[in-house]
Protein backbone atom coordinates (compact mmCIF):
# COMPACT_ATOMS: atom_id res chain seq x y z
CA UNK A 1 0.00 0.00 0.00
CA UNK A 2 3.04 2.44 1.12
CA UNK A 3 4.79 1.70 -2.12
CA UNK A 4 1.14 2.33 -4.32
CA UNK A 5 1.30 5.68 -2.43
CA UNK A 6 4.90 6.82 -3.22
CA UNK A 7 3.92 5.91 -6.73
CA UNK A 8 1.40 7.96 -7.01
CA UNK A 9 2.50 10.66 -5.33
CA UNK A 10 3.37 13.78 -7.77
CA UNK A 11 6.91 14.31 -6.95
CA UNK A 12 9.96 15.42 -8.90
CA UNK A 13 12.34 13.33 -10.00
CA UNK A 14 15.13 14.70 -7.37
CA UNK A 15 12.89 14.62 -4.92
CA UNK A 16 11.79 11.43 -5.07
CA UNK A 17 15.59 10.39 -4.99
CA UNK A 18 15.95 12.22 -1.77
CA UNK A 19 12.94 11.05 -0.17
CA UNK A 20 13.71 7.96 -1.39
CA UNK A 21 17.42 7.90 0.10
CA UNK A 22 15.92 8.54 3.38
CA UNK A 23 13.29 5.21 3.42
CA UNK A 24 14.76 2.60 5.37
CA UNK A 25 16.75 -0.03 2.78
CA UNK A 26 13.52 -2.32 4.13
CA UNK A 27 11.09 -0.44 2.50
CA UNK A 28 13.03 0.58 -0.95
CA UNK A 29 12.97 -3.39 -1.70
CA UNK A 30 10.04 -5.30 -2.97
CA UNK A 31 7.64 -7.48 0.02
CA UNK A 32 9.66 -10.53 -1.57
CA UNK A 33 13.11 -9.02 -0.62
CA UNK A 34 12.91 -7.77 2.79
CA UNK A 35 14.59 -10.16 4.74
CA UNK A 36 18.00 -11.93 3.85
CA UNK A 37 18.58 -14.78 1.52
CA UNK A 38 20.30 -15.72 -1.76
CA UNK A 39 19.22 -15.44 -5.05
CA UNK A 40 20.16 -17.69 -7.71
CA UNK A 41 20.32 -18.04 -11.81
CA UNK A 42 18.65 -20.27 -13.98
CA UNK A 43 21.43 -22.14 -16.82
CA UNK A 44 21.28 -24.16 -19.98
CA UNK A 45 23.06 -27.54 -20.37
CA UNK A 46 23.31 -29.34 -23.14
CA UNK A 47 24.95 -33.03 -23.80
CA UNK A 48 24.02 -33.02 -27.86
CA UNK A 49 27.12 -32.16 -30.37
CA UNK A 50 29.42 -33.67 -28.47
CA UNK A 51 29.72 -31.43 -25.85
CA UNK A 52 29.20 -32.06 -21.87
CA UNK A 53 28.05 -29.18 -19.33
CA UNK A 54 30.18 -28.62 -15.70
CA UNK A 55 29.41 -26.36 -13.48
CA UNK A 56 32.26 -26.12 -10.92
CA UNK A 57 30.34 -24.25 -8.42
CA UNK A 58 32.11 -22.52 -6.03
CA UNK A 59 31.84 -21.14 -2.69
CA UNK A 60 31.56 -17.45 -3.65
CA UNK A 61 31.19 -16.49 0.22
CA UNK A 62 34.54 -17.43 0.91
CA UNK A 63 35.75 -14.85 -1.74
CA UNK A 64 33.85 -11.87 0.30
CA UNK A 65 33.97 -13.49 3.58
CA UNK A 66 37.19 -14.68 3.72
CA UNK A 67 37.37 -14.15 7.77
CA UNK A 68 34.71 -16.24 8.22
CA UNK A 69 34.39 -19.87 8.63
CA UNK A 70 32.23 -20.42 4.82
CA UNK A 71 32.14 -23.94 4.92
CA UNK A 72 28.69 -24.80 3.30
CA UNK A 73 26.30 -26.95 1.96
CA UNK A 74 24.36 -26.71 -1.91
CA UNK A 75 22.15 -28.37 -3.94
CA UNK A 76 21.75 -28.60 -7.78
CA UNK A 77 18.34 -28.86 -9.62
CA UNK A 78 18.61 -30.49 -13.23
CA UNK A 79 15.37 -29.49 -15.09
CA UNK A 80 14.66 -30.69 -19.20
CA UNK A 81 13.80 -28.06 -21.69
CA UNK A 82 10.76 -27.57 -20.45
CA UNK A 83 11.63 -26.77 -16.93
CA UNK A 84 10.10 -30.07 -15.82
CA UNK A 85 12.65 -31.41 -12.89
CA UNK A 86 14.91 -34.63 -13.74
CA UNK A 87 17.46 -34.95 -11.12
CA UNK A 88 18.36 -33.01 -8.01
CA UNK A 89 21.71 -33.92 -6.21
CA UNK A 90 23.13 -32.70 -2.64
CA UNK A 91 26.17 -31.59 -1.44
CA UNK A 92 29.05 -29.78 0.95
CA UNK A 93 30.84 -27.94 -0.24
CA UNK A 94 34.28 -26.50 1.79
CA UNK A 95 35.60 -22.92 2.10
CA UNK A 96 36.89 -21.38 -0.64
CA UNK A 97 36.36 -24.72 -2.15
CA UNK A 98 34.77 -26.12 -5.20
CA UNK A 99 32.05 -29.06 -6.60
CA UNK A 100 32.16 -30.14 -9.87
CA UNK A 101 28.96 -31.14 -11.12
CA UNK A 102 29.15 -33.14 -14.66
CA UNK A 103 25.68 -33.07 -15.91
CA UNK A 104 26.17 -36.75 -18.04
CA UNK A 105 26.68 -38.32 -15.01
CA UNK A 106 22.66 -37.10 -14.31
CA UNK A 107 21.27 -36.97 -17.13
CA UNK A 108 20.88 -39.92 -20.17
CA UNK A 109 22.71 -38.61 -23.28
CA UNK A 110 19.96 -39.05 -25.21
CA UNK A 111 18.45 -36.08 -23.74
CA UNK A 112 19.66 -32.99 -25.79
CA UNK A 113 19.35 -30.27 -23.59
CA UNK A 114 17.77 -28.63 -20.46
CA UNK A 115 17.93 -26.40 -17.96
CA UNK A 116 19.91 -26.42 -14.30
CA UNK A 117 20.45 -24.33 -11.27
CA UNK A 118 22.28 -24.83 -7.88
CA UNK A 119 21.56 -23.10 -5.15
CA UNK A 120 24.63 -22.51 -2.01
CA UNK A 121 22.88 -22.16 1.66
CA UNK A 122 24.44 -19.05 3.13
CA UNK A 123 26.94 -20.27 5.88
CA UNK A 124 25.78 -19.74 9.69
CA UNK A 125 28.68 -17.00 10.05
CA UNK A 126 27.72 -14.69 7.55
CA UNK A 127 23.88 -15.30 8.11
CA UNK A 128 24.93 -14.16 12.06
CA UNK A 129 26.83 -11.61 11.05
CA UNK A 130 25.69 -8.23 11.82
CA UNK A 131 26.22 -6.58 8.02
CA UNK A 132 23.67 -9.10 7.23
CA UNK A 133 20.94 -9.13 9.67
CA UNK A 134 20.63 -5.25 9.72
CA UNK A 135 21.14 -4.16 5.92
CA UNK A 136 19.06 -6.68 4.64
CA UNK A 137 21.81 -8.61 2.36
CA UNK A 138 20.92 -10.82 -0.28
CA UNK A 139 23.86 -12.60 -2.36
CA UNK A 140 23.25 -13.04 -5.86
CA UNK A 141 25.19 -16.16 -7.32
CA UNK A 142 25.69 -15.65 -11.10
CA UNK A 143 28.43 -18.58 -11.79
CA UNK A 144 30.65 -19.82 -14.59
CA UNK A 145 29.46 -22.63 -16.47
CA UNK A 146 31.68 -24.72 -18.65
CA UNK A 147 30.55 -26.20 -21.84
CA UNK A 148 33.46 -29.07 -22.49
CA UNK A 149 33.51 -29.89 -26.23
CA UNK A 150 34.82 -33.46 -27.25
CA UNK A 151 36.11 -34.37 -23.67
CA UNK A 152 38.84 -31.01 -24.08
CA UNK A 153 38.05 -28.11 -25.17
CA UNK A 154 36.26 -25.59 -22.47
CA UNK A 155 34.23 -22.79 -22.81
CA UNK A 156 33.04 -20.91 -20.03
CA UNK A 157 29.88 -18.40 -19.62
CA UNK A 158 28.38 -16.68 -16.75
CA UNK A 159 24.76 -15.87 -15.93
CA UNK A 160 23.52 -13.08 -16.79
CA UNK A 161 20.06 -12.94 -14.67
CA UNK A 162 18.45 -13.82 -11.79
CA UNK A 163 15.58 -16.47 -11.00
CA UNK A 164 14.71 -18.14 -7.49
CA UNK A 165 14.98 -16.79 -3.99
CA UNK A 166 16.15 -18.33 -0.98
CA UNK A 167 14.97 -17.10 2.23
CA UNK A 168 17.34 -16.72 5.09
CA UNK A 169 19.41 -19.77 4.63
CA UNK A 170 16.70 -22.65 3.56
CA UNK A 171 17.20 -25.46 0.95
CA UNK A 172 14.33 -24.32 -0.86
CA UNK A 173 13.48 -21.56 -2.67
CA UNK A 174 9.92 -19.47 -2.20
CA UNK A 175 9.56 -17.09 -4.46
CA UNK A 176 10.72 -16.14 -7.98
CA UNK A 177 12.98 -13.20 -8.01
CA UNK A 178 11.29 -11.70 -10.61
CA UNK A 179 7.39 -11.14 -9.50
CA UNK A 180 5.58 -9.93 -12.71
CA UNK A 181 6.20 -11.27 -16.22
CA UNK A 182 6.75 -9.28 -19.35
CA UNK A 183 6.38 -9.39 -22.79
CA UNK A 184 7.24 -6.14 -23.86
CA UNK A 185 11.03 -6.45 -23.54
CA UNK A 186 13.41 -6.51 -26.71
CA UNK A 187 16.90 -7.19 -26.65
CA UNK A 188 19.19 -6.21 -30.06
CA UNK A 189 22.67 -7.94 -29.28
CA UNK A 190 25.68 -5.70 -30.35
CA UNK A 191 27.08 -9.71 -31.75
CA UNK A 192 27.66 -8.38 -35.91
CA UNK A 193 26.32 -12.07 -37.88
CA UNK A 194 29.24 -12.72 -39.82
CA UNK A 195 28.70 -16.18 -41.99
CA UNK A 196 32.30 -16.22 -42.55
CA UNK A 197 33.21 -16.55 -39.02
CA UNK A 198 31.24 -19.89 -37.93
CA UNK A 199 29.54 -22.79 -39.49
CA UNK A 200 26.46 -22.44 -37.23
CA UNK A 201 25.62 -20.26 -34.68
CA UNK A 202 22.63 -21.35 -31.44
CA UNK A 203 20.46 -18.85 -30.21
CA UNK A 204 19.68 -20.10 -26.46
CA UNK A 205 16.47 -18.77 -24.72
CA UNK A 206 16.22 -18.98 -21.25
CA UNK A 207 12.70 -18.62 -19.41
CA UNK A 208 13.33 -17.53 -15.69
CA UNK A 209 9.12 -16.50 -15.36
CA UNK A 210 6.61 -18.50 -14.02
CA UNK A 211 4.22 -18.99 -17.40
CA UNK A 212 5.75 -19.54 -20.89
CA UNK A 213 7.12 -17.05 -23.20
CA UNK A 214 6.92 -16.82 -26.87
CA UNK A 215 10.39 -15.08 -27.34
CA UNK A 216 10.29 -13.66 -31.77
CA UNK A 217 13.63 -13.89 -33.13
CA UNK A 218 13.87 -11.59 -36.45
CA UNK A 219 17.42 -11.37 -38.61
CA UNK A 220 18.12 -8.16 -40.47
CA UNK A 221 20.65 -7.37 -42.68
CA UNK A 222 22.85 -4.19 -42.07
CA UNK A 223 20.83 -1.36 -42.73
CA UNK A 224 17.40 -3.04 -41.17
CA UNK A 225 15.82 -5.09 -43.54
CA UNK A 226 14.48 -8.22 -42.08
CA UNK A 227 15.22 -11.36 -44.00
CA UNK A 228 14.03 -13.73 -40.94
CA UNK A 229 11.42 -14.27 -38.47
CA UNK A 230 10.29 -16.77 -36.27
CA UNK A 231 8.36 -17.80 -32.79
CA UNK A 232 10.15 -20.10 -30.13
CA UNK A 233 7.80 -20.52 -27.54
CA UNK A 234 9.55 -21.47 -24.08
CA UNK A 235 8.13 -23.12 -20.78
CA UNK A 236 8.42 -21.50 -17.31
CA UNK A 237 12.39 -22.47 -16.38
CA UNK A 238 12.77 -23.88 -19.37
CA UNK A 239 15.12 -23.45 -22.81
CA UNK A 240 14.67 -22.74 -26.65
CA UNK A 241 17.69 -23.21 -28.86
CA UNK A 242 17.29 -22.26 -32.28
CA UNK A 243 20.06 -22.74 -34.80
CA UNK A 244 21.33 -20.13 -37.38
CA UNK A 245 22.28 -22.44 -39.96
CA UNK A 246 23.75 -21.53 -43.30
CA UNK A 247 20.47 -21.23 -45.08
CA UNK A 248 19.88 -18.52 -42.50
CA UNK A 249 23.18 -16.52 -42.74
CA UNK A 250 22.79 -17.16 -46.89
CA UNK A 251 19.76 -14.38 -46.26
CA UNK A 252 22.40 -11.65 -45.37
CA UNK A 253 23.16 -11.49 -48.94
CA UNK A 254 26.95 -11.81 -48.09
CA UNK A 255 26.73 -9.33 -45.91
CA UNK A 256 26.99 -8.53 -42.21
CA UNK A 257 23.92 -8.71 -40.13
CA UNK A 258 22.45 -8.78 -36.77
CA UNK A 259 19.41 -10.48 -34.80
CA UNK A 260 16.55 -9.41 -32.35
CA UNK A 261 15.22 -11.13 -29.62
CA UNK A 262 11.87 -9.70 -29.06
CA UNK A 263 9.90 -10.84 -25.78
CA UNK A 264 12.35 -11.05 -23.10
CA UNK A 265 10.20 -12.49 -19.81
CA UNK A 266 12.90 -11.01 -17.28
CA UNK A 267 14.65 -7.50 -17.45
CA UNK A 268 18.37 -9.23 -18.18
CA UNK A 269 17.46 -12.06 -19.39
CA UNK A 270 19.10 -11.78 -22.59
CA UNK A 271 20.16 -14.49 -24.93
CA UNK A 272 23.63 -16.34 -25.20
CA UNK A 273 25.30 -17.45 -28.08
CA UNK A 274 26.92 -20.91 -29.27
CA UNK A 275 29.07 -21.38 -32.38
CA UNK A 276 30.21 -23.92 -34.00
CA UNK A 277 33.20 -23.74 -36.40
CA UNK A 278 34.88 -25.69 -39.07
CA UNK A 279 37.97 -26.87 -37.19
CA UNK A 280 35.48 -28.75 -34.46
CA UNK A 281 35.41 -26.04 -31.71
CA UNK A 282 32.90 -24.35 -29.55
CA UNK A 283 32.76 -20.70 -28.10
CA UNK A 284 29.93 -19.92 -25.95
CA UNK A 285 28.95 -16.12 -25.16
CA UNK A 286 26.54 -14.43 -23.43
CA UNK A 287 24.75 -11.34 -25.15
CA UNK B 1 39.04 6.74 -43.69
CA UNK B 2 42.06 6.06 -41.51
CA UNK B 3 42.17 9.73 -39.92
CA UNK B 4 44.79 10.30 -37.11
CA UNK B 5 42.93 12.12 -34.03
CA UNK B 6 44.85 15.06 -31.72
CA UNK B 7 41.60 14.64 -28.94
CA UNK B 8 42.75 17.20 -26.35
CA UNK B 9 42.03 16.23 -22.41
CA UNK B 10 39.03 18.53 -22.10
CA UNK B 11 37.08 16.33 -24.98
CA UNK B 12 38.02 12.86 -23.90
CA UNK B 13 34.85 12.69 -22.02
CA UNK B 14 33.43 12.03 -24.77
CA UNK B 15 35.32 9.05 -26.09
CA UNK B 16 34.23 7.21 -22.67
CA UNK B 17 30.86 7.33 -23.33
CA UNK B 18 30.68 3.76 -25.43
CA UNK B 19 34.20 2.48 -25.37
CA UNK B 20 35.65 -0.78 -24.05
CA UNK B 21 39.79 -1.29 -23.39
CA UNK B 22 40.99 -4.50 -24.84
CA UNK B 23 44.10 -6.47 -24.30
CA UNK B 24 46.44 -7.24 -27.55
CA UNK B 25 46.80 -10.54 -27.94
CA UNK B 26 49.72 -11.19 -30.84
CA UNK B 27 52.25 -12.24 -28.33
CA UNK B 28 50.49 -15.26 -27.67
CA UNK B 29 49.46 -15.88 -31.22
CA UNK B 30 45.94 -14.65 -31.23
CA UNK B 31 44.55 -12.40 -33.37
CA UNK B 32 42.00 -9.71 -31.88
CA UNK B 33 38.82 -8.58 -33.29
CA UNK B 34 35.89 -6.56 -32.43
CA UNK B 35 32.37 -6.34 -33.09
CA UNK B 36 30.84 -2.90 -33.16
CA UNK B 37 27.24 -2.23 -33.48
CA UNK B 38 25.56 1.26 -33.72
CA UNK B 39 22.11 0.12 -31.82
CA UNK B 40 21.33 0.49 -28.60
CA UNK B 41 20.82 -3.53 -27.25
CA UNK B 42 17.81 -2.32 -24.92
CA UNK B 43 16.31 -1.29 -28.56
CA UNK B 44 14.80 1.41 -27.07
CA UNK B 45 17.27 4.60 -27.14
CA UNK B 46 19.21 7.08 -30.16
CA UNK B 47 17.59 5.17 -32.79
CA UNK B 48 19.14 6.25 -36.38
CA UNK B 49 22.51 7.30 -34.32
CA UNK B 50 25.74 7.45 -36.86
CA UNK B 51 28.79 6.51 -34.77
CA UNK B 52 32.62 7.39 -35.24
CA UNK B 53 34.65 4.10 -34.36
CA UNK B 54 37.58 5.49 -32.70
CA UNK B 55 40.89 3.69 -31.83
CA UNK B 56 43.33 4.49 -29.14
CA UNK B 57 46.53 2.85 -29.10
CA UNK B 58 49.39 2.36 -25.72
CA UNK B 59 52.07 0.57 -25.70
CA UNK B 60 54.74 0.92 -22.73
CA UNK B 61 52.19 2.68 -20.64
CA UNK B 62 52.21 5.50 -22.98
CA UNK B 63 49.50 6.87 -25.44
CA UNK B 64 50.59 6.15 -29.40
CA UNK B 65 48.01 7.56 -31.13
CA UNK B 66 44.56 7.66 -31.47
CA UNK B 67 42.97 7.75 -35.37
CA UNK B 68 38.81 7.16 -36.56
CA UNK B 69 39.15 3.72 -38.31
CA UNK B 70 35.22 3.68 -39.70
CA UNK B 71 31.92 5.59 -39.66
CA UNK B 72 29.21 2.89 -38.37
CA UNK B 73 25.65 3.67 -40.19
CA UNK B 74 22.53 3.46 -38.32
CA UNK B 75 21.62 -0.23 -37.72
CA UNK B 76 24.98 -1.52 -39.12
CA UNK B 77 26.98 -4.33 -37.17
CA UNK B 78 30.38 -5.29 -38.10
CA UNK B 79 33.43 -6.94 -37.53
CA UNK B 80 37.02 -5.33 -37.34
CA UNK B 81 40.23 -6.90 -37.33
CA UNK B 82 42.04 -4.97 -34.67
CA UNK B 83 45.42 -6.07 -35.64
CA UNK B 84 45.14 -5.14 -39.16
CA UNK B 85 43.74 -1.74 -38.12
CA UNK B 86 47.10 -1.07 -36.36
CA UNK B 87 49.19 -2.41 -39.05
CA UNK B 88 47.48 -0.05 -41.05
CA UNK B 89 49.01 3.01 -38.70
CA UNK B 90 51.66 1.47 -37.91
CA UNK B 91 51.47 0.98 -34.40
CA UNK B 92 50.79 -2.44 -34.32
CA UNK B 93 54.40 -3.44 -33.14
CA UNK B 94 54.19 -1.53 -29.96
CA UNK B 95 50.43 -1.54 -28.85
CA UNK B 96 49.82 -4.02 -25.89
CA UNK B 97 46.15 -2.54 -25.13
CA UNK B 98 43.85 -1.13 -27.90
CA UNK B 99 40.65 1.71 -26.87
CA UNK B 100 37.94 0.94 -29.29
CA UNK B 101 35.34 4.10 -28.85
CA UNK B 102 32.29 4.95 -30.29
CA UNK B 103 31.51 8.55 -30.33
CA UNK B 104 27.90 9.59 -31.57
CA UNK B 105 28.96 11.43 -35.01
CA UNK B 106 26.80 14.57 -34.22
CA UNK B 107 29.51 15.27 -31.55
CA UNK B 108 32.19 15.55 -33.99
CA UNK B 109 33.21 18.54 -36.23
CA UNK B 110 35.90 17.33 -38.30
CA UNK B 111 38.46 15.69 -36.48
CA UNK B 112 37.27 17.77 -33.26
CA UNK B 113 35.37 16.85 -30.40
CA UNK B 114 32.69 19.37 -29.54
CA UNK B 115 32.92 20.90 -26.29
CA UNK B 116 30.51 19.05 -23.64
CA UNK B 117 26.92 21.23 -23.49
CA UNK B 118 25.67 21.84 -19.83
CA UNK B 119 22.65 20.10 -18.95
CA UNK B 120 22.80 17.70 -22.16
CA UNK B 121 21.95 13.82 -21.25
CA UNK B 122 23.41 11.57 -23.24
CA UNK B 123 23.03 7.51 -22.16
CA UNK B 124 24.77 5.08 -23.77
CA UNK B 125 25.24 2.82 -21.16
CA UNK B 126 25.55 -0.91 -21.72
CA UNK B 127 26.70 -0.16 -25.38
CA UNK B 128 29.24 -2.88 -25.36
CA UNK B 129 31.64 -4.33 -27.70
CA UNK B 130 32.29 -8.00 -28.79
CA UNK B 131 35.62 -8.78 -28.09
CA UNK B 132 37.23 -12.01 -30.24
CA UNK B 133 40.44 -13.34 -30.74
CA UNK B 134 41.44 -16.38 -32.89
CA UNK B 135 43.73 -18.65 -32.60
CA UNK B 136 46.25 -20.09 -35.74
CA UNK B 137 43.13 -19.07 -38.10
CA UNK B 138 41.11 -21.86 -36.28
CA UNK B 139 38.51 -21.53 -33.75
CA UNK B 140 37.22 -17.77 -32.14
CA UNK B 141 36.22 -16.91 -28.44
CA UNK B 142 34.18 -14.01 -27.77
CA UNK B 143 33.04 -11.88 -24.64
CA UNK B 144 31.27 -8.56 -24.66
CA UNK B 145 31.72 -5.47 -21.87
CA UNK B 146 32.89 -2.61 -21.75
CA UNK B 147 34.76 0.82 -19.53
CA UNK B 148 32.91 0.75 -16.28
CA UNK B 149 31.65 4.28 -15.84
CA UNK B 150 34.04 6.37 -14.13
CA UNK B 151 36.61 3.53 -14.53
CA UNK B 152 39.86 4.54 -12.21
CA UNK B 153 38.52 8.25 -12.52
CA UNK B 154 41.38 10.46 -10.55
CA UNK B 155 40.05 11.92 -7.57
CA UNK B 156 39.09 8.43 -5.83
CA UNK B 157 40.49 5.36 -3.96
CA UNK B 158 39.15 2.39 -6.20
CA UNK B 159 39.86 -1.34 -5.39
CA UNK B 160 39.64 -4.51 -6.54
CA UNK B 161 38.55 -7.95 -5.61
CA UNK B 162 37.51 -10.67 -8.15
CA UNK B 163 37.68 -14.54 -7.78
CA UNK B 164 36.37 -17.12 -10.27
CA UNK B 165 37.07 -20.80 -11.61
CA UNK B 166 37.72 -20.17 -15.01
CA UNK B 167 40.55 -22.19 -15.24
CA UNK B 168 40.81 -25.69 -17.22
CA UNK B 169 43.93 -27.88 -16.36
CA UNK B 170 43.92 -30.66 -19.03
CA UNK B 171 47.93 -30.26 -20.81
CA UNK B 172 45.41 -29.69 -24.14
CA UNK B 173 44.64 -26.28 -22.99
CA UNK B 174 46.92 -23.11 -22.70
CA UNK B 175 45.38 -20.70 -19.37
CA UNK B 176 45.57 -16.88 -19.40
CA UNK B 177 44.55 -14.59 -16.77
CA UNK B 178 44.71 -11.17 -17.82
CA UNK B 179 44.46 -7.58 -15.96
CA UNK B 180 43.64 -4.62 -17.69
CA UNK B 181 45.00 -1.29 -15.92
CA UNK B 182 42.93 1.54 -17.79
CA UNK B 183 41.84 4.73 -16.50
CA UNK B 184 39.26 7.35 -18.37
CA UNK B 185 41.48 10.19 -16.37
CA UNK B 186 43.95 10.70 -18.98
CA UNK B 187 46.64 11.77 -15.72
CA UNK B 188 46.22 8.10 -14.02
CA UNK B 189 49.38 6.91 -13.45
CA UNK B 190 48.76 3.78 -10.53
CA UNK B 191 50.69 0.62 -11.51
CA UNK B 192 48.65 -2.11 -9.66
CA UNK B 193 49.75 -4.48 -7.33
CA UNK B 194 47.71 -7.68 -7.55
CA UNK B 195 47.90 -10.37 -5.37
CA UNK B 196 46.46 -13.68 -5.99
CA UNK B 197 45.80 -16.67 -4.56
CA UNK B 198 45.01 -20.18 -6.06
CA UNK B 199 42.58 -22.58 -4.01
CA UNK B 200 41.84 -26.48 -5.23
CA UNK B 201 38.17 -28.42 -5.09
CA UNK B 202 39.03 -28.95 -1.55
CA UNK B 203 39.68 -25.49 -0.62
CA UNK B 204 43.03 -25.71 0.26
CA UNK B 205 45.50 -23.18 -0.96
CA UNK B 206 47.96 -24.57 -3.42
CA UNK B 207 49.97 -21.24 -4.00
CA UNK B 208 50.13 -17.18 -4.20
CA UNK B 209 51.55 -14.94 -7.02
CA UNK B 210 52.30 -11.16 -7.28
CA UNK B 211 51.83 -9.67 -10.61
CA UNK B 212 52.64 -5.86 -11.50
CA UNK B 213 50.33 -4.33 -14.12
CA UNK B 214 51.42 -1.12 -15.37
CA UNK B 215 48.58 2.19 -15.78
CA UNK B 216 46.77 2.13 -19.61
CA UNK B 217 48.47 -1.61 -20.04
CA UNK B 218 47.78 -5.06 -19.28
CA UNK B 219 49.29 -8.31 -17.98
CA UNK B 220 48.74 -11.72 -19.45
CA UNK B 221 49.72 -14.37 -16.77
CA UNK B 222 50.65 -17.72 -18.45
CA UNK B 223 48.62 -20.13 -15.17
CA UNK B 224 50.69 -23.26 -17.26
CA UNK B 225 53.77 -21.99 -15.67
CA UNK B 226 52.83 -21.95 -12.70
CA UNK B 227 54.57 -25.20 -11.47
CA UNK B 228 52.79 -25.93 -8.19
CA UNK B 229 49.45 -26.50 -10.12
CA UNK B 230 50.89 -29.40 -12.54
CA UNK B 231 49.32 -31.66 -10.27
CA UNK B 232 46.28 -30.52 -9.89
CA UNK B 233 42.79 -31.52 -11.23
CA UNK B 234 41.27 -29.70 -13.99
CA UNK B 235 39.40 -27.13 -11.97
CA UNK B 236 40.85 -24.90 -9.82
CA UNK B 237 39.76 -21.23 -8.41
CA UNK B 238 41.65 -17.70 -7.69
CA UNK B 239 41.21 -14.97 -6.29
CA UNK B 240 42.84 -11.63 -6.55
CA UNK B 241 42.83 -8.58 -5.12
CA UNK B 242 44.68 -5.20 -5.50
CA UNK B 243 43.88 -2.12 -2.90
CA UNK B 244 45.36 0.90 -5.27
CA UNK B 245 43.42 0.54 -8.99
CA UNK B 246 40.21 -1.49 -10.14
CA UNK B 247 41.44 -3.59 -12.87
CA UNK B 248 39.31 -5.99 -15.82
CA UNK B 249 39.92 -9.15 -15.31
CA UNK B 250 39.69 -11.58 -18.49
CA UNK B 251 39.98 -15.45 -18.63
CA UNK B 252 41.39 -16.26 -21.54
CA UNK B 253 41.41 -20.58 -22.69
CA UNK B 254 43.13 -21.74 -25.32
CA UNK B 255 42.87 -25.74 -27.13
CA UNK B 256 46.08 -25.42 -29.00
CA UNK B 257 44.64 -29.15 -30.90
CA UNK B 258 41.60 -28.05 -31.83
CA UNK B 259 41.76 -24.14 -31.84
CA UNK B 260 38.91 -23.75 -29.28
CA UNK B 261 39.03 -20.38 -27.51
CA UNK B 262 36.82 -19.76 -24.41
CA UNK B 263 36.77 -15.79 -23.12
CA UNK B 264 35.10 -14.56 -20.46
CA UNK B 265 35.19 -11.72 -17.38
CA UNK B 266 35.09 -12.48 -13.97
CA UNK B 267 32.58 -10.37 -11.46
CA UNK B 268 33.42 -7.78 -9.20
CA UNK B 269 31.86 -8.88 -5.75
CA UNK B 270 29.51 -6.02 -6.33
CA UNK B 271 27.69 -8.58 -8.55
CA UNK B 272 26.91 -11.33 -5.68
CA UNK B 273 25.99 -8.63 -3.28
CA UNK B 274 22.01 -6.51 -3.25
CA UNK B 275 23.11 -3.95 -0.41
CA UNK B 276 23.78 -0.22 -0.31
CA UNK B 277 27.08 0.63 -2.22
CA UNK B 278 28.87 2.08 0.52
CA UNK B 279 28.01 -1.28 2.80
CA UNK B 280 29.51 -3.19 -0.63
CA UNK B 281 32.45 -1.33 -0.97
CA UNK B 282 33.38 -1.80 2.75
CA UNK B 283 33.09 -5.66 2.50
CA UNK B 284 35.00 -5.72 -0.69
CA UNK B 285 38.21 -3.80 0.70
CA UNK B 286 37.39 -5.65 3.78
CA UNK B 287 38.05 -8.49 2.09
CA UNK B 288 41.35 -7.72 -0.23
CA UNK B 289 43.31 -6.48 2.91
CA UNK B 290 42.33 -9.47 4.88
CA UNK B 291 43.35 -12.16 2.00
CA UNK B 292 46.65 -10.49 1.51
CA UNK B 293 47.62 -9.37 5.34
CA UNK B 294 47.17 -5.69 4.23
Amino acid sequence: MLRKIYHALPLSLNARKWLNNKMPLKWRRESHLRDFGVINELYCWRLDRDIDTIAPIQNFFSGIFPHLDTATEGSVWIYDRNGKEIAKHDFLLPQFGMYVVRISEFVSKNVEYGTFMWSIKMPDSVANSKDVLENHIYFTDRGYVCYEKSGAQPSFSHGVDRYLVFQKQRKTPSTYFYKNQSSHRSWLPEMPLNMSMQIEMDIVLLNRSSNEQAFTVKVYQNGGKEVFQTVEYVSAGGVGMLTFNAEIFAMLDGREGYFLIEGLATKWGRPAIMRHFECGSLSVMHC
Amino acid sequence: MREQLQISDSSIWALHLASTPIAMMANYGLSTYVGLSSDDPTNMRNKGEKFSVIISAYGHTKLIGRAKIYELNPNEHRFFCLDEELKKLGWQLDTSLCVVHRVPSTLLEGAKIKQKEANTKLDYSMYRTVVQYRYAEKGMGGVIYETPPNFNIAGRKPHFLSFSNMLYLNGQVENYLVFINYSVSPEYSQTANVKLSFNNTEGKKIVNKEVFVPPFDCYCMNINQIGELANEKIFVSYTAATTTSALIPLSILVNVNNGGISVEHSHPPQEYLMADWALISKIKLAAAKYLFNE
